[in-house]
């Protein structure tokens, strides 16, 4: 996918406001910028421009009240002053003052202006000369006046322009940007739907138009992919399943070919004709082969449509190692390899899905084995503390061919045998470690290869002892003290403590709580496996009782879940049940460390039998 | 030595099983569908019966739950034998009340032992 990025490089880039802002602010900066020299260069010689136009104008005046005295108004004063009157207004002038002779003239107010003087000589007679006072308003403070007025007048327009500006650029610019933003993000939410109105005859119009297209391309071709994977899935789902039913439709005649195989190979010894008994356990070991690919090609089919499954219970690994080296044990002879195990005392238990770590231990084991001849073989198994948790840890370590450095690296990939004439020679599909490694990974562990070709190789399997802890979290432990001690623990003996009593039967909870209250125990009660862990977030028992048969949760999945959790996986357990229950289920009981009571006419004794038991320190935790 | 009930509906893996246990001396019933294999274990009072899953009319599931909830049947142990190596079909198996469990091919060493263990008195 090319992600081809278009930078704009101005430098408004890295100014955060909206267009709109950013627009105008550039627009009015520039009229400011022009509004400033035109007023600079029309201030400029304003003061000396109106001292002129003040000169001009007292010119202007002179002649006209020369002419005034000289047309012999002077005679009738009151005539003479209403003239100049008539003189000063209009005249921009604020008084005019007029000395004829022994007369003082003066109209409009002087106060505080300044003055222009004119001699005027007249033809009247001598000593009839005229001294005329114009008076006007301080320049200065006239042209301060006039500035004052023009920034006034400057802003305002401004603020008008600006205003007007900002909407028309909302309109024209922001709002459909603002509609195409909020578009888009619909957009990347997911909502595709969305369309933007294409009415507009501009820019914004054409995007638009490009980005409906734009989307009707996009949902035209997730409609595309959606059908193409929803055929892939199908297709897959159909692959899968016909994967499983022709490996079940394969081993039903398989198991016949292996089972006849083997009874005729009895029976040619039975009827003294040894010499068919290697050619019908070549037919018997054959079948084995197909029966073992059959299953591979099964795991990885299941695996790829993440059909797998983790089914984790708790088990004894020594059984586990017994078995896998008892199954193993004939390959090693046949290639004359010697097997060592290397197990603690004790191995301790896993809870972990059992079937699926044996058929790796089982792959790595026949593997060494097959690729290993006249040598030594060893599978060693430690535990170790991890973070705070509980890890087992497999090594299947041979002497055998090793594998080269550079094939390392696909070992774990389906189908990669390290060379072709590893399949003519050793036979197998290269499955098994691809398999073993999808396993470990499901079982929150890894696996790992060390190798050095003519020397032999080492594989090692980490696994959490505990897989519960992988399993989504019990409700309870949220709320439960965050200390991690472990609830067991605080049941210690001559602690008369507190029970828990899980059954769905009334008097026999009854029974049982009488019992328990007789020997000092406090006790709860809970009618089922659901009711019982809502209570655990609150309460923290040093014992429980359990029924099996019980609504909801029923106790098996109760004592599982209590197993998985680490305030409980250490509580003393006590089975209560009126069934009779089958070797099996004893058997798994057991292995969760619950002691078993069977209801009935002696529960009360049997009840405080087990109790001081467990008081007396040998508690059911084994 | 023992009298053993097979209940399985494939011909060939009926023949097979019921000849090589009859080699081991054992006397063998057989039964080609659930709802015979419970009725022969009721009338014939076997002493271990090898239970097929898949049967058809009443499963293997079905059936063994059937022979453990009458009082003529419950005591007789059941092997339940299957080609799916599921673990969830163990598990409901064992649910059904089985006494054992055995995957298709039988490894038959594997499930003498079984059974000579199940017909151990207890
Ligand atoms: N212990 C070993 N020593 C040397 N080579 C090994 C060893 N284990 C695996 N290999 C190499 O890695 C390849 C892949 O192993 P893998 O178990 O996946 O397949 P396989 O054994 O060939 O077939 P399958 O296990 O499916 O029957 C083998 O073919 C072999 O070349
Ligand atoms: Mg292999």
């Amino acid at each position: 996918m090319v992600n081809e990025v278009i930078v704009s490089d101005d430098w408004t880039r890295n100014w955060q406001a909206s267009i709109a802002v950013k627009i105008t602010a550039l627009v009015m900066w520039v009229i400011i910028v022009a509004v400033f020299i035109v007023a600079t260069w029309l201030l400029r010689d304003m003061e000396s421009r109106l001292q002129a136009d003040f000169e001009a104008g007292a010119d202007r005046i002179a002649y006209q009240v020369a002419s005034l005295v000289e047309a012999g108004a002077a005679g009738e004063t009151a005539d003479l002053t209403a003239r100049m009157a008539e003189l000063q207004q209009g005249s921009g002038f604020s008084a005019i003052g007029l000395s004829l002779g022994q007369q003082d003239f003066l109209v409009g107010d002087a106060d505080g202006q300044d003055v222009i003087e004119r001699h005027l000589p007249t033809a009247l007679a001598p000593g009839q000369d005229i001294d005329l006072e114009v008076f006007h308003p301080n320049l200065d403070e006239l042209v301060a006046q006039r500035r004052n007025q023009l920034v006034i007048g400057i802003f305002a327009t401004l603020l008008v322009f600006g205003l007007f500006l900002t909407w028309s650029i909302r309109t024209i610019v922001h709002r459909p940007l603002q509609q195409l933003v909020s578009a888009t993000r619909a957009v990347s939410e997911g909502r595709r739907e969305v369309r933007l109105d294409i009415s507009r005859e501009d820019e914004f119009g054409y995007l638009s138009r490009f980005f409906n297209q734009m989307l009707d391309r996009l949902m035209a071709q997730q409609r595309e992919l959606e059908q193409a994977a929803e055929e892939a899935r199908s297709v897959s789902r159909a692959k899968s399943a016909f994967l499983a039913n022709m490996s079940h439709e394969l081993r039903t005649p398989l198991n016949a070919i292996i089972g006849y195989s083997e009874m005729l190979e009895e029976e040619a010894g039975d009827i003294g004709a040894r010499e068919l008994t290697p050619d019908l356990h070549k037919i018997n070991s054959a079948g084995r082969h197909l029966l073992s690919l059959i299953n591979d090609v099964l795991d990885l089919s299941k695996i790829e449509a993440g059909k797998i499954e983790i089914n984790p219970v708790m088990f004894q690994l020594r059984d586990l190692v017994s078995d896998v080296v008892d199954n193993i044990q004939p390959m090693m002879l046949r290639n004359n390899n010697h097997l060592q195990v290397e197990v603690p005392d004790p191995p301790g238990r896993m809870f972990s899905d059992e079937t699926k770590l044996r058929q790796v231990l089982m792959n790595l084991l026949s593997n060494a084995a097959k690729f290993t001849e006249d040598g030594k073989v060893r599978l060693q198994l430690s535990r170790r503390r991890e973070r705070g948790e509980d890890w087992v840890q497999f090594v299947v370590e041979d002497t055998g061919i090793g594998i080269a450095p550079e094939k390392l690296g696909r070992l774990f990939q389906e189908f990669s045998q390290v060379d072709s004439s590893s399949t003519r020679k050793y036979g197998g599909t290269g499955l098994g470690l691809a398999i073993s490694r999808r396993f470990c990974e499901k079982l929150g562990g890894r696996i790992e290869v060390d190798s050095e070709p003519g020397s032999g190789s080492r594989f090692t399997i980490h696994l959490p002892a505990d897989f519960g802890q992988l399993l989504p979290e019990p409700a309870s432990r949220t709320t439960v003290p965050a200390t991690r001690d472990r609830v067991g623990d605080t049941a210690g003996p001559g602690n008369a403590g507190k029970a828990l009593i899980v059954d769905d039967n009334a008097s026999s909870r009854d029974l049982i709580s009488r019992t328990l209250q007789a020997e000092g125990i406090e006790v709860i009660e809970a009618r089922d496996g659901r009711e019982a862990i809502a209570l655990l977030e609150s309460q923290r028992p040093h014992l429980i009782c359990t029924d099996l048969i019980l609504p909801n949760m029923n106790g098996f999945d109760f004592i599982k879940w209590l197993r998985a959790n680490p305030l409980t996986t250490e509580l003393p357990l006590v089975v209560v049940s009126a069934m009779d229950i089958n070797p099996a289920d004893r058997r798994e009981l057991e292995l969760q460390r619950a002691r078993i009571v069977p209801k009935g006419v002696n529960l009360r004794q049997q009840l405080v039998s087990l109790l001081q038991e467990l008081v007396n320190g040998e508690t059911a935790a084994g | 030595m023992a009298r053993l009930l097979l209940v399985e509906d494939n011909e060939m893996n009926r023949d097979m099983l019921s000849r090589r246990l009859t080699r081991r001396g054992h006397e063998v019933l057989t039964a080609v569908s659930g709802h015979t294999g419970v009725a022969l274990a009721g009338t014939e009072q076997p002493e271990l019966i090898l239970m097929d899953l898949s049967l058809p009319d009443l499963d293997g599931w079905e059936a063994t739950r059937v022979l453990k909830g009458e009082d003529r049947t419950a005591h007789i142990p059941i092997v339940v034998l299957t080609a799916h190596a599921m673990a969830e079909d163990r598990e409901r198996a064992f649910a059904a009340g089985c006494d054992d469990y055995d995957t298709k091919p039988v490894d038959f060493a594997r499930l003498m032992e079984k059974i000579e263990r199940l017909l151990q008195p207890a």
